[in-house]
C-alpha cells in the first residue's frame, strides 16, 4: 500500500479551490498552505501559456524532512503517508527549510485572520487542532482517507485534475494513469522518489 | 502516524493523546485504515465528530447552482464542502463557496440595527451609530416610507445587486406594491449579454457549448467556462477538453481556456469586426454554409420590399418566400414550397422584392479579413483558418440520435462573454455572433451552442423557451420582449428610450442629477440599497456620491458597512447564506443508473446555524417591512405580487399559493417554493439532513431545444424584421412627442435598429493622447462581488497566487518601449471620465500590445469594512459617463475604454 496522487495539469484550471477546501479542512491559521496552485506564465507573446502547478507534500519514499529531522517526528508510514508526530516534534524547522518542495510549514502561534479582532467562533473551534511550535504539512487528509474518504482537494476539485489512490496496486486509477501518461515527479533528479505524480503538463 | 491522529482528539487530554500515540506507536505495522478504526474504538469515542450535518444551498455567486454540506459542531459551522449527492456540482466548490465560513463570522459585519447620530454624510465623515432595535428601526423606516408613499411613490428607489442571488423575493413584488418603478439593479451594465440571445434564441443567455460534444469551441471576451472557476462550469471544460474540444480564444488576455487551447489576441472593441469577417469568408470566400438550415429553419428565404420589411400575403398576412420550383410567392409554411430562393429579384404583386438572404449576403460583402484586420489586429489569414476549421468541424449534414429522436449533430460553438458583448454596438454584435452559429445550423442542437435560461431559474425546461411568432420566427423573451412606450417616463432608468436594456444605473444616476435631461419630473427622495454596491460597480464614483446627497432618507440592509451603508440613515444588519432558508430550482445533466438524465431538481437553503448576530433575512426584512407599511394584503398587496409569478425568481404553483392575508416567513416560503417544484410531500426540515436531492428526471434530449421544436416548427431570424419594426416603433413614439434621446443623435441611435448586422464606428474619434484601451476581468476568488468575498481574507490568500492581481498590466515590449518596469507606480487616466487611478506596472506576455488590464473590481473606500477591502484599483473608474455610448440596445456600458498610462511623479 502506497498512497499517492496524480495531478492531471490539462484538467486543472488554475482557481485554487483546493487551497481553501484544504485550509477549510484541516483549520489551518493564517499563512499556513498545505496545498495551493501556483500561477506561472511561460512563453512570449502571443505564444504564451499559463502553468498552472498545485504543489502539497510530496509524500516522498526517501524524504529529505525525515532525514534532517532530529527527533524522529517525521516518519514515512507503511501506507506511504508522510506524517509528522507532533508530540514529538520540537519545532527545529529543519525540515521546513530541507523540503525541496516548500510543502511545510511552521505554526508558531494560532492566530485570527482578523487582526486585532477577538478570534471567530470558528476559528476557536479549530485552534485545538494545532500544537503550536511545531510543523505542519499535507498528510493526504489521513483522517478521512482512514474513513474511507478521499482527501478533500480531490473531492472540491470541479475540473477532476486530482486523483488518489494507491500507487502500490497496478489496477488503481492512479497506476494506470501515471504509466499511461508517462507520470512525472517532480525534482525527480534529487531521488526523493515523490508519491504525487504529474500528467499532461 | 499519532500526529495525525492526535487531532481527532484535540478535546482529550494531552496525557491521554501522547499515551495513545505511544501505544499506536508501538502498534506500528498495520494498515492505517485498521490502526484508524482502532484508535476509535479504543478512545470509546461513541459520537460522531460533529453534532449535525445540514445539506443546504451555496450563495456564493450569481444565480448559484450547488448543493453544500455543513458540518455543525456546538452550534458553529465548522466545515462546508459540496454535497455529492447534488447533480449540478456532484460534491465539488469552488474557492468561494469553500470561504462561506470566513465570511459568516467576519467580525466586520454589521452586528445589530444602526442609526445615524451625525446629520452630515460623507465617506469621511463619521456617521456616529448608535445600535437600536429591530422594532426601532423597522418603525423609523416604515415612517419614511409611509411618508414618501402619501406623496410620491416613484420617489422611493430600491437598489440591489447581485448578492440578492438565491432570494425567494428580490423586491419587484414589493416595489409593484408600493407603486414605484424604480426597482434598480446595479450588476448588469457592465455584462449586458442579454439582448442578441432575448430577441434570437427566445432565451435569457447563450449560445453556450455544448460540454458532451462540442469538437471547436471559439469564444470571444469570456471566461465563463473555466477563468471564473465556477465548479461544475470547470468540471465540463476541463472533461471537454480532456476528450480532445479544441479552444479558440479570441480576447486581448490570454485567459484560462486560451491557455488550453489557441490564443489569438485581439485590440478591445473591435470583435464585431472579426465576426463581420468570419461571416463575409464563410458566405462569400469558403461559400459552406447549411443551406438546408437557411432554407428552413431561418427567415433567410423570406421575401423583403423596397421598405426593408416581410412582403406578406394579403389573406393571411404571413410573410411570403419565393417557391424556385414553381417560380411563385408562397407563404412561409406553405408545405408545397418546392424549393426555398435564397437569391434573386422577384416581383410579388406588383412589389419587386429579394429574399432575406440577398440582403444579407450583399450587406457583409465588404467585411472582408483584411478590412477586419485594421481594426483587430488579427491577420486576414488567421480570419480565413478560423473561419474554415469552424465549417469542417460543424459537419454539415450530419446527425446523431439521442434518445431515440433524430436530430442535427453540429459540433462547433461560437460563444461571447461580456468582454466582446458589452460595448457600444454589443448588441448588435450579439445578433451578429450568433449568426455565425446559424450558418451552419449550430443553434440549439448536439455539439453547438444553445440559449439557456440560465440554471433554469423560473422551472422552465429549456426546449419550452423557443418558440414560433405569427410569422414563425422565434419569439422573443425577456429583454426582447416589447414594452409599452411610456410617457411622459416615470422610471429613472431611461428605459423608455433604452426599452430593450438590461438595467441601468448608470443611467438612473445621472436622471437624478439631470432629471430634465430625461424628461422626468420628479427627483427620488428615499433610497433602499440591499445586495448591491451602486457607489462601487456604477462607474464614476464622485457623480454617485452627488446623487446620493439627493435623498433625504437612506437605508440599507448590509453584511458590512460598505459605502452606501457609510452613508444611510438606518443600517440593517443582513443574515449571511448559512444563516437564510430559501428554495428554487435548478437543472443539470446527471448520470442515472438508466443512463444520462436532464434532472430538475429542487434547491432548499437551509437556515443551518442561528444568525451569528442581530441579523435578519432579507425575505423576512421585505414582508416585515410590507407589513408595517400596508402594503402586504389583499388583491393588491405584496402576497399576490408573489402569487402572480411573473416578478420573483421562484414560482408558486396552486395549491401552494399564499393565503393574501396572512404573514409568511422565509421558512414557511422556502417550502411553499420547494412544494411547489416537487410536489407536497417534499418538506424543508425533512430535508435538513438528507443528501439526496429532490428531483425530476427529463430525457436528456430536452437539454435541447432543437427536442422541443424541431425542423419545420421554427425559424431563427438572420435577417432582424422583428429588430427594425421595433426601432420604428420607437423612433415614431419619440417624434410623436418631440422628444430627444439622452446623449444620442437619432440616426446614428436607429442604426443599431437596422435588420442586417453591420459595422458601426465609435460615436466618439480617437484621440491621440489617449493610446491604450483599458480591458477587465473576473478573478477567480472574486468574481460578482458577492458573499462578502472581497472582505474575506481566506479569499485574498488563495488570490495571492494570482500573478496579475491588483497590478496594473502591460504587455511586456510595449511598457518596456515606454520606459516601464515591473513594479514601476503608475497613472492610467481615462479619457471619458476624466478619472484617473494609480498601480503597480505588470510586464506581461500575456497582453495584446494595446491594452492595460486591470482584473476585477476592486479599492473599497469605507474605513469600517475589513481593511483587506480597500485594497486594489478601482477600475470602473475608467469607465464612460454617460448615456451617449451607451449600447441602445443592451443598454450597457461602453467597453472602449481609451486610457494612458505615466509614471507617478
Amino acid at each position: 500500500m502506497r498512497y499517492g496522487m496524480v495531478i492531471d495539469l490539462q484538467r486543472c484550471v488554475g482557481c485554487n479551490s483546493c487551497t481553501i477546501a484544504c485550509k477549510q479542512a484541516n483549520g489551518t491559521p493564517p499563512g499556513v498552505l498545505r496545498t495551493r496552485v501556483l500561477i506561472k506564465e511561460t512563453g512570449t507573446y502571443p505564444n504564451t501559456r499559463y502553468q498552472y502547478l498545485p504543489i502539497l507534500c510530496m509524500h516522498c519514499q526517501v524524504p529529505e524532512c525525515s532525514r534532517v529531522c532530529p527527533t524522529g517526528a517525521t516518519k514515512v508510514l507503511e501506507n506511504g503517508i508522510v506524517t509528522i508526530d507532533k508530540d514529538a516534534c520540537i519545532g527545529c524547522q529543519f525540515c521546513v527549510m530541507a523540503c525541496p518542495y516548500g510543502a511545510r510549514s511552521f505554526v508558531e502561534e494560532y492566530t485570527s485572520y482578523f487582526p486585532g479582532q477577538e478570534m471567530t467562533a470558528y476559528e476557536k473551534s479549530q485552534s485545538g487542532r494545532f500544537q503550536t511550535g511545531t510543523a505542519d504539512k499535507c498528510d493526504f487528509c489521513a483522517d478521512r482517507v482512514a474513513a474511507g474518504e478521499l482527501p478533500v482537494c480531490v473531492v472540491t476539485c470541479g475540473a477532476h485534475a486530482r486523483i488518489f489512490g494507491d500507487l502500490d496496486d497496478p489496477e488503481s486509477e492512479v497506476s494506470k494513469l501515471v504509466a499511461q501518461h508517462h507520470g512525472k515527479q517532480l525534482l525527480s533528479e534529487l531521488g526523493s522518489k515523490p508519491s504525487v505524480f504529474y500528467i499532461n503538463g | 502516524m499519532a500526529g495525525i491522529l492526535s487531532r481527532k482528539l484535540t478535546r482529550r487530554t494531552m496525557f491521554k493523546v501522547s499515551a495513545a500515540a505511544a501505544a499506536l506507536a508501538a502498534a506500528g505495522e498495520a494498515l492505517f485504515g485498521d490502526l484508524g478504526a482502532r484508535m476509535v474504538k479504543a478512545q470509546g469515542e461513541a459520537a460522531p465528530p460533529y453534532d449535525e450535518t445540514v445539506y443546504s444551498w451555496c450563495r456564493q455567486c450569481a444565480l448559484p447552482p450547488c448543493g453544500i454540506k455543513v458540518d455543525v459542531k456546538d452550534g458553529v459551522a465548522v466545515r462546508v464542502q459540496g454535497n455529492p449527492e447534488c447533480p449540478s456540482n456532484l460534491g465539488a466548490l469552488c474557492s468561494r463557496g469553500n470561504a462561506t465560513i470566513a465570511g459568516v463570522y467576519n467580525p466586520y459585519r454589521v452586528k445589530a440595527p444602526l442609526k445615524r447620530t451625525n446629520p452630515e454624510r460623507g465617506l469621511d465623515k463619521d456617521p456616529g451609530w448608535v445600535e437600536i432595535s429591530w422594532d426601532e428601526a423597522m418603525e423609523t423606516i416604515a415612517a419614511e416610507m409611509k411618508k414618501v408613499r402619501a406623496d410620491d411613490p416613484r420617489k422611493f428607489m430600491y437598489c440591489l445587486g447581485f448578492a440578492r442571488s438565491g432570494s425567494m423575493l428580490e423586491g419587484m413584488e414589493f416595489c409593484e406594491a408600493f407603486g414605484t418603478p424604480n426597482y434598480i439593479e446595479v450588476d448588469g451594465p457592465t455584462c449586458s449579454v442579454h439582448f442578441g440571445s432575448s430577441l434570437l434564441l427566445g432565451n435569457f443567455v447563450g449560445p453556450a457549448y455544448d460540454p458532451n460534444y462540442t469538437r471547436l469551441l471559439i469564444q470571444l471576451g469570456d471566461g465563463s467556462p473555466a477563468s471564473g472557476g465556477y465548479a461544475p462550469d470547470s468540471a465540463d471544460f476541463a472533461s471537454s477538453i480532456s476528450r480532445g474540444m479544441k479552444v479558440i480564444v479570441i480576447d486581448p488576455r490570454l485567459t484560462t481556456e486560451a491557455s488550453k487551447g489557441e490564443w489569438v489576441p485581439i485590440r478591445p472593441g473591435t470583435d464585431l469586426a472579426f465576426i463581420l469577417a468570419m461571416q463575409q469568408t464563410i458566405v462569400h470566400e469558403l461559400k459552406r454554409f447549411d443551406v438546408e438550415f437557411l432554407k428552413r429553419r431561418t427567415n433567410a428565404p423570406y421575401l423583403i420590399g423596397p421598405d426593408d420589411h416581410y412582403v406578406r400575403d394579403k389573406a393571411s398576412n404571413k410573410p411570403l418566400v419565393w417557391d424556385a420550383k414553381a417560380s411563385a410567392a408562397k407563404t412561409f409554411d406553405d408545405a408545397t414550397v418546392g424549393d426555398y430562393a435564397l437569391e434573386g429579384s422577384f416581383a410579388v404583386e406588383g412589389v419587386s422584392c429579394e429574399p432575406a438572404f440577398a440582403i444579407y449576403k450583399r450587406g457583409i460583402a465588404s467585411y472582408t479579413p483584411e478590412w477586419a484586420e485594421e481594426k483587430t489586429t488579427i491577420p486576414a489569414a488567421t480570419v480565413r483558418r478560423i473561419a474554415q476549421e469552424f465549417v469542417e468541424e460543424a459537419r454539415i449534414g450530419s446527425t446523431i440520435t439521442i434518445d431515440g429522436m433524430v436530430m442535427p449533430f453540429r459540433p462547433v460553438c461560437l460563444q461571447s462573454g461580456r468582454g466582446a458583448v458589452t460595448q457600444f454596438y454589443g448588441g448588435n454584435y450579439h445578433c451578429a455572433a450568433i449568426m455565425v452559429n446559424m450558418l451552419v445550423g449550430g443553434l440549439d442542437v448536439p455539439g453547438s451552442g444553445s440559449g439557456g435560461l440560465g440554471p433554469q431559474h423560473k422551472c422552465t425546461p429549456i426546449p419550452l423557451a423557443l418558440k414560433p411568432d405569427a410569422d414563425g420566427v422565434v419569439l422573443p423573451k425577456v429583454e426582447a420582449l416589447p414594452r409599452a412606450f411610456e410617457w411622459p417616463p416615470n422610471r429613472l432608468d431611461g428605459k423608455t428610450f433604452f426599452p430593450y436594456s438590461h438595467d441601468n444605473p448608470h443611467i438612473v444616476f445621472d436622471a437624478i442629477l439631470d432629471p430634465k435631461k430625461y424628461y422626468l419630473d420628479y427627483t427620488p427622495e428615499v433610497l433602499y440599497v440591499w445586495a448591491g454596491n451602486p457607489i462601487l460597480r456604477v462607474y464614476d464614483q464622485e457623480k454617485v456620491l452627488k446623487a446620493f446627497e439627493k435623498f433625504r432618507f437612506i437605508f440599507t440592509l448590509s453584511y458590512s458597512v460598505d459605502e452606501p451603508a457609510l452613508l444611510a440613515d438606518i443600517v440593517l444588519p443582513e443574515a449571511v447564506g448559512l444563516e437564510r432558508y430559501s428554495g428554487a430550482q435548478r437543472g443539470a445533466l446527471y448520470e442515472t443508473p438508466e443512463g444520462l438524465r436532464n434532472a430538475v431538481f429542487g434547491m432548499v437553503a437551509q437556515q443551518v446555524i442561528k444568525p451569528v448576530y442581530n441579523s435578519r433575512q432579507p425575505d423576512d426584512v421585505l414582508i416585515e417591512l410590507a407589513e408595517r407599511i400596508g402594503i402586504l394584503y389583499g388583491p393588491r398587496g405584496m402576497n399576490a405580487k408573489i402569487n402572480t409569478g411573473v416578478l420573483s425568481p421562484v414560482k408558486l404553483v396552486a395549491p401552494f399559493l399564499l393565503d393574501l392575508d396572512r404573514k409568511y416567513s422565509a421558512k414557511e416560503l422556502a417550502n411553499l417554493v420547494f412544494k411547489s417544484s416537487q410536489g407536497a410531500e417534499a418538506d424543508v426540515d425533512a430535508q435538513r439532513n438528507v443528501a439526496k436531492m429532490r428531483m425530476r428526471l427529463l430525457p436528456s434530449r430536452t437539454a435541447y431545444p432543437y427536442s422541443g421544436f424541431p425542423m419545420g416548427t421554427t425559424r431563427y431570424a438572420l435577417y432582424m424584421e422583428n429588430l427594425l419594426c421595433k426601432g420604428e416603433e420607437l423612433r415614431g413614439n419619440i417624434r410623436r412627442v418631440g422628444a430627444m434621446i439622452p446623449g444620442w443623435d437619432e440616426d446614428a441611435f436607429f442604426d443599431h435598429y437596422k435588420p442586417v448586422v453591420h459595422w458601426m464606428d465609435h460615436p466618439k474619434a480617437d484621440s491621440p493622447d489617449f493610446d491604450l484601451w483599458a480591458i477587465n476581468w473576473k478573478t477567480a476568488q472574486f468574481s460578482f462581488g458577492l458573499g462578502g468575498s472581497v472582505d474575506n481574507p481566506w479569499l485574498h490568500e488563495a488570490a495571492q497566487f494570482d500573478p496579475y492581481l491588483h497590478l496594473v498590466c502591460l504587455n511586456r515590449a510595449t511598457g518596456e518601449a515606454r520606459g516601464f518596469k515591473d513594479g514601476d507606480l503608475v497613472w492610467v487616466e481615462s479619457e471619458d471620465s476624466g478619472c484617473k487611478v494609480q498601480g503597480r506596472v505588470k510586464l506581461s506576455e500575456a497582453f495584446h500590445p494595446d491594452v492595460v488590464g486591470i482584473g476585477g473590481l476592486f479599492g473599497h473606500r469605507s474605513q469600517q469594512m475589513n481593511p483587506l477591502a480597500l485594497q486594489g484599483i478601482h477600475f470602473n473608474s475608467l469607465m464612460n459617463t454617460g448615456p451617449e455610448t451607451a449600447d441602445p440596445l443592451g443598454g450597457g456600458f461602453d467597453g472602449r475604454h481609451k486610457v494612458k498610462v505615466y509614471k507617478v511623479e
